[in-house]
């Protein structure tokens, strides 16, 4: 059923389109001007994704969504560049994110295998994703063409501006993303002969790096959580060894000290380690 | 409880005086930039500047500062990523898991704050920074770089 919130939203957007591209190709040829003349798109409630592997916001940022870990080895980069190929994506504007594995497990795992090894995170994906983006650029290419009443075919795409040619009409993709985001995916999907490859391959920076050097990119062990206790470990030296005593009566009360547990052989009869459990890490491995 | 000036910040924490200054800043300030890799003073990803010298944190007892010392971490080198060292990594895409990048930066800042202009021989005996993904040699190219863009 048509949601008439959401035809009148699409509305508005389809209603202020012509408006904001020509502010968009002002600021575009004048460089010294983007940031005071930048359109203003408060007003307008954000746009839903298109598919699960791409957002567009109205101010054309594509926003991918990477399923795989970044561990140093280039896949976040390399996974984007496959998305922004197949999308005809403008490189410069073009972000990522990472899903959550409880999103993708409460989305019937619509991004598939979260696994990173092997050298297995294009290999294995790439076809996917790239699926991925070639029906998210469909969609796109449809809601202009819609939007123009004219064929999708007559319709072509390069860096986030769709084009018809035979009427000289362009938009971009921040602007017909709202309306993108409600068709039907394709039901056959087309990805590029790698001929027609312009990012893919290339040797992009890296768009991990700017978080590396400032020490906001978030390691594991960086998570802090409401009411988060640490804890420090102890296990046997070998493998078959198990716990012969320990006095945890000797440390409780010592400072941010909560409790310390004994944990099961893993390998065998009994335990094999134990662990303090306090308010801070340094404090439980201290104590330990 | 020690008092601390971190990144031009009077703080104020409750610890005992042999706690780690690596785990002040990580664990009471919440700076979780410098990074914990080995605690034993050999791996340099905790690297912070006392003063603008290069000290590793991980084995740095709060209770030996005076309070009076500034400390800064990566967060506050430089606040928009504009140090010179942090633009020579950025133009030469130098981080892969970028784990021991912030403690190799912090070094890196701290040897030319002394140092302006190391030759390699500097570079060798200074940057004893440890990167498993083995940047080392892009780390040297960044060293020069950075020099250049003092």
């Amino acid at each position: 059923m048509a949601d008439t919130g959401l035809l009148s939203r699409r509305g508005f957007i389809v209603g202020t389109g012509a408006t904001g591209l020509t502010i968009g190709i002002l600021a575009s040829c004048s460089p010294s001007a983007t940031e005071p003349d930048a359109p203003d798109y408060s007003d307008l409630p954000p746009n839903p994704e298109v598919n699960a592997w791409v957002h567009i916001d109205h101010d054309d940022t594509v926003t991918i969504r990477i399923a795989r870990s970044e561990m140093g080895q280039g896949t976040l980069t390399g996974l984007a560049q496959l998305v922004a190929d197949e999308l005809d994506a403008d490189w410069d504007k073009v972000k990522t994110e990472y899903p959550t594995p409880g999103e993708n497990l409460a989305r019937e795992r619509v991004w598939r295998d979260f696994s990173t090894g092997g050298s297995q995170g294009i290999r294995g994906s790439q076809d996917y994703v790239r699926e991925g983006a070639a029906a998210a650029k469909a969609m796109l290419i449809e809601a202009a063409a819609n939007e123009w009443g004219v064929p999708a075919s007559e319709c072509t795409s390069e860096n986030s501006v769709i084009t018809h040619g035979a009427s000289g009409q362009t938009t971009t993709y921040g602007k017909v993303a709202n309306a993108a985001a409600s068709l039907a995916p394709p039901l056959e999907i087309a990805v590029k002969d790698p001929s027609e490859w312009k990012i893919i391959g290339q040797p992009k920076k890296r768009l991990d790096t700017a978080d590396k050097l400032t020490g906001k990119q978030v390691y594991g062990a960086d998570v802090q959580l409401d009411g988060m206790l640490n804890a420090s470990i102890k296990q046997a030296p070998k493998i078959g060894a198990s716990l012969a005593s320990f006095d945890a009566a000797a440390v409780e009360g010592m400072p941010g000290v909560k409790k310390v547990v004994s944990l099961r052989n893993p390998f065998g009869e009994g335990e094999n380690a134990v662990a303090v459990i306090a308010d801070t890490w340094w404090q439980a491995n201290k104590t330990l | 409880m020690a008092t601390l000036k971190v990144n031009g910040e009077t703080v104020t924490v409750d610890v005992e005086d042999d706690t780690p200054l690596l785990w002040v800043i990580r664990e009471q300030l919440g700076l979780t930039g410098t990074k914990y890799g080995c605690g034993i003073a050999q791996c340099g990803t905790c690297t912070v500047h006392v003063d603008g010298s290069a000290v590793r944190s991980c084995v740095y007892p709060v209770g030996a500062l005076s309070g009076e010392e500034e400390i800064t971490t990566i967060e506050g080198l430089s606040g928009d990523a504009s140090h010179p060292v942090q633009e020579a990594w950025a133009e030469l895409d130098i981080p892969q898991c970028g784990y021991c990048q912030p403690g190799m930066i912090m070094a890196v800042a701290g040897m030319l704050n002394d140092n302006p202009n190391p030759t390699d021989e500097d570079i060798d005996a200074e940057i004893t920074n440890i990167c498993r993904c083995g940047t080392l040699a892009r780390v040297r190219k960044g060293i020069k770089l950075a020099v250049e863009k003092a």
